[in-house]
């Protein structure tokens, strides 16, 4: 079984003879300032401990305060982990008021506090029973005693109060407190992870070339340009076993392989970083938490199939990322890692909001300035891309995965995971599950240990009292949900794509008890809709259409023949769309379909015997619209009188 | 204006001044030194588009056209590019800005009804914040520029409201979806005006409401009547 092999604690870097990982600084508090934690202050955290450090005096000057990416569980942010005496330990800052940023709420003297017990404390417990109202200003007012931390081996309940669940009852008031707790490291989240991707996120300065450095970056690089021939780097990466982390899962040595083997001439290599699946943010984790790595392993496939220019394509929607990236190109070209003598250059180029972007034919129109339409294939970028010559496209997981295989051997990496899916993955945990955040576990883990075990499940809400998964929706609006009942999948390629899912690039959305699926199913085809290029008419029209059909199902309009309707037209759009997005568009209603049939049959059973056109005149003021033209987002619900709604509701 | 007359004459390449007498007032230098900043090279018009946005809050016309000169690519591509990307504004943004992410962990936690009661109490229909949606009515020529004030949002019909008419118009706002904006553990959340509003209580209308209240929202007359609130607001799976 996967999961029993060689494990490392998020957190800890694993312990790897001759790689010469630097320890952490004796007393470090590590502040998580990805795009998660940012959310909810922790930038003018940083700023207040860095502050509160300098005017602490002499007490305070053995501790080091650096900012790190991802911490793992956003859904707790901010985040801070710290390292002293029986460390690391990982506290989250929590605030009273849920809307409220409280690493933003954080005053002069709480900060104060804090920064004194991180530099004197005498271990994580001493540390978690501070009291952050003692500098408090007036304006915070007390909050009852500081949490104790978590039992250890906590189980359900041990993070208080749950990710995303605000209490209606906040103090409306004005006045806000603050929180802080120790978090459990030995919880199966942090404990249930492998990091390979992930190892030095949430370790590093992303924005420090020289930690990168320390941690081993670019030493594979130096080592294929001095001791390795293309022939080998590739064979090294076809035995590993590696596939891509797009979504699509296709041998990554085989594509090295077929760019390299292209008659002479100049290429290309583009790392695909316009991760658009919602729900979907791990590739903006390594872009946030060590871009270096990245670099280093678009350096080695560049170097792989005889390309001297590359290009990162980075969605517009990741400023952090963007900005960390730049920086770190910037910095590689100094330190002449990158650049010229090196025999490559890599830009940087910024996508604008575009979801087809991420089919790989799109992407390299928009890389050369153009409306980011697909194109038929053959020829498949691999023969014919960038200005026609053969080009590599990897997505940015992928691509990171390449220096931990030639660094420990592609048999190492191949020991981890199933039999066909090699490695780690990534996922994204979000949605109404109680943990949210970011987890690396072995391939063929099963999505019950990656929601339940690891993400605590479905608290109970409004609705659901008793909580509890109903689905969990994986690869986005090319993907599917799969039913609880079925929660005991490994995670592979394979055996999601048997459920009518995908493995997509690793969202995982958790759905609970009180959704209902055709909603969510007519939510991803809006979001379809609306991504559609237009190039083709299948996918322009028709997603359009089943749209259309959806959302008078959901208006209590639909007859029982339109199921078939429904049915027909998902499998015509599947087959004959151009690109990915229109041929995997119809998968989130299909896989609905397929799992939750009864809800849909008890929507077209509660519809009213009328016929099409005397239900179209019954919209109201919002009534389905004509053909070609894509609905308000909330046309049919929530913006109709009260009383066209009863009907629509399965 | 007829500034940076000179330097057009030496940035321009030879090709495209047979477009020039395209009812072309006069050059910008900025957009000319955005371009001489890609060495003129077409493909980088994606990345002059993203600077000359930066700068101005949204593509006019009359910079397109002297970025397509710039450039020596056809206007129409120049317009079927700007107009094809969802982050560029082909009108001017209004002064107050509230996005709603509709990310689907924003979703399974009731964005869609966050949506639809934003769209009710700021009296406004949900857009994309191009505004360019459908395209160009006709040809590649920018034309949607002349809608008045409510650029950006139309007003939509209040749904809330007794009389079945067109809410009265909210000028300074526009609403418009976000795709995730990865705070997926704060979600359901709102921007407004740039600044995050996190974990809006769905499950609750009144506080909802306050919440609204204290981010600065305004309220279109009529749209708080009773029975705004239609069943499907307060649904399960929204806490």
């Amino acid at each position: 079984m996967a999961t029993a092999l060689e494990r490392a604690r998020p957190l800890e870097p694993a312990d790897e003879p001759g790689l010469g990982r630097p320890a952490p600084p004796a007393r470090q508090l590590r502040c998580c300032t990805a795009s998660g934690c940012r959310a909810v202050g922790a930038e003018p955290l940083l700023q207040a401990l860095r502050r509160a450090q300098g005017l602490a005096g002499p007490a305070a000057h053995g501790l080091v305060i650096q900012s790190v990416g991802c911490l793992r569980l956003c859904g707790r942010g901010p985040l801070l982990a710290w390292d002293g005496p029986g460390g690391p330990a990982l506290f989250a800052l929590g605030s009273t008021d849920p809307g409220t940023p409280s690493g933003a709420a954080i005053g002069p003297g709480p900060a104060q506090a804090l920064v004194l017990a991180a530099a004197t404390a005498p271990g994580p417990d001493a540390l978690a029973a501070l009291d952050l109202e003692a500098g408090r200003p007036p304006q915070l007012l007390p909050q009852g005693p500081p949490s104790p931390g978590a039992p250890p081996g906590g189980g359900g309940s041990s993070d208080g109060p749950s990710p995303g669940g605000p209490s209606p009852g906040a103090p409306s008031s004005g006045g806000i407190g603050l929180t802080w707790e120790l978090l459990d490291l030995n919880h199966p989240f942090f404990a249930l992870q492998q990091p390979l991707v992930l190892e030095h996120c949430g370790w590093i300065d992303p924005d420090s070339i020289d930690e990168a450095l320390a941690h081993g970056t670019y030493g594979q690089w130096l080592r294929c340009r001095a001791q390795l021939s293309p022939e080998a780097v590739r064979a090294t990466v076809r035995r590993s076993g590696l596939r891509g982390r797009g979504g699509a899962g296709y041998p990554t040595g085989l594509k090295w392989d077929t760019v390299a083997l292209q008659p002479p001439g100049p290429r290309y290599v583009v790392c695909n970083a316009d991760e658009g699946d919602p729900g979907a943010f791990m590739d903006r984790s390594v872009l946030e938490g060590d871009p270096h790595r990245l670099l280093e392993g678009l350096a080695i496939a560049a170097f792989a199939v005889g390309a001297e220019s590359g290009f990162i394509y980075v969605r517009a929607e990741y400023p952090l990322a963007i900005e960390r990236l730049r920086r770190a190109l910037e910095q590689a070209h100094q330190r002449g890692l990158l650049g010229p003598g090196t025999g490559l250059e890599l830009e940087l180029r910024v996508g604008a909001g575009a979801y087809v972007c991420g089919e790989e034919t799109a992407l390299l129109q928009s890389i050369q300035g153009q409306r980011g339409q697909p194109r038929p294939r053959p020829p498949y970028p691999a023969q014919s891309g960038l200005w026609g010559a053969p080009t590599l496209i990897n997505n940015v997981e992928t691509l990171a995965a390449v220096p931990v295989i030639l660094r420990r051997g592609a048999e190492w990496f191949a020991a981890i995971g199933t039999d066909t899916s090699k490695g780690t993955k990534v996922f994204s945990l979000s949605g109404a599950v109680r943990r949210t955040g970011l987890v690396e576990v072995p391939m063929g883990t099963s999505l019950r240990t990656v929601v339940e075990t690891m993400g605590g499940g479905v608290p109970a809400g409004p609705g659901a009292p008793g909580g509890g998964v109903k689905a969990v929706q994986t690869g986005g609006p090319s993907g599917g949900c799969i039913p609880a009942h079925l929660l005991d999948t490994p995670v592979d390629y394979e055996s999601l794509q048997a459920l009518g899912s995908a493995m997509g690039s690793g969202g995982m959305v958790v759905v609970g008890e009180a959704m209902a699926m055709p909603e969510l199913a007519r939510h991803f085809m809006h979001f379809s809709v609306e991504e559609s290029c237009g190039k083709c008419l299948p996918c322009r029209a028709g997603t359009v259409q089943l749209e259309q059909l959806l959302d008078r199902l959901l208006a209590g309009l639909a007859k029982p023949s339109e199921l078939e309707q429904l049915e027909q037209l998902c499998r015509m759009v599947k087959a004959t769309s151009l690109c990915g997005l229109g041929q995997a568009a119809p998968n989130p209603v299909l896989s609905a379909l397929r799992h939750f049939r009864p809800e849909f049959l008890a929507a077209y059973r509660s519809a009213p015997g009328g016929h099409p056109g005397e239900s179209a005149s019954r919209g109201g003021p919002n009534p389905v619209p004509a053909q070609g033209q894509p609905p308000g987002l909330s046309s049919p619900s929530g913006s109709q009188p009260p009383a066209s709604q009863a009907g629509g509701r399965p | 204006m007829g500034t940076g007359e000179t330097a057009r004459g030496e940035l321009v390449p030879a090709r495209t001044l047979a477009n020039a007498g395209l009812a072309r007032v006069g050059t910008d230098p900025r957009i000319s030194q955005l371009v001489a900043a890609q060495q003129g090279r077409a493909e980088g018009l994606i990345e002059v588009l993203h600077r000359l946005q930066a700068l101005d809050g949204y593509l006019a016309k009359a910079s397109l056209r002297q970025v397509a000169e710039e450039l020596g690519l056809p206007l129409g591509q120049v317009y079927g590019v700007a107009s094809f990307y969802h982050l560029f504004r082909l009108e001017p943004p209004q002064g107050h800005r509230c996005a709603v992410c509709l990310g689907s962990a924003c979703f399974v936690l009731g964005a869609a009804h966050l949506a639809a009661r934003l769209e009710q109490r700021l009296g406004l229909r949900l857009e994309p914040s191009g505004g360019s949606a459908n395209g160009p009515p006709g040809g590649p020529e920018p034309a949607r520029a002349s809608q008045g004030a409510s650029q950006g949002a139309r007003p939509a019909p209040g749904p809330g409201s007794p009389s079945p008419g067109p809410a009265p118009y909210l000028g300074g706002w526009s609403l418009e979806p976000v795709s995730c904006l990865g705070a997926c553990g704060q979600a359901p959340l709102l921007v407004v005006d740039g600044a995050l509003a996190l974990r809006l209580p769905m499950g609750s209308p009144a506080a909802l409401e306050a919440r609204l209240d204290r981010l600065g929202l305004p309220q279109a007359p009529g749209c708080c009547a009773p029975g705004a609130w239609g069943p499907g607001l307060v649904r399960a799976g929204e806490r």
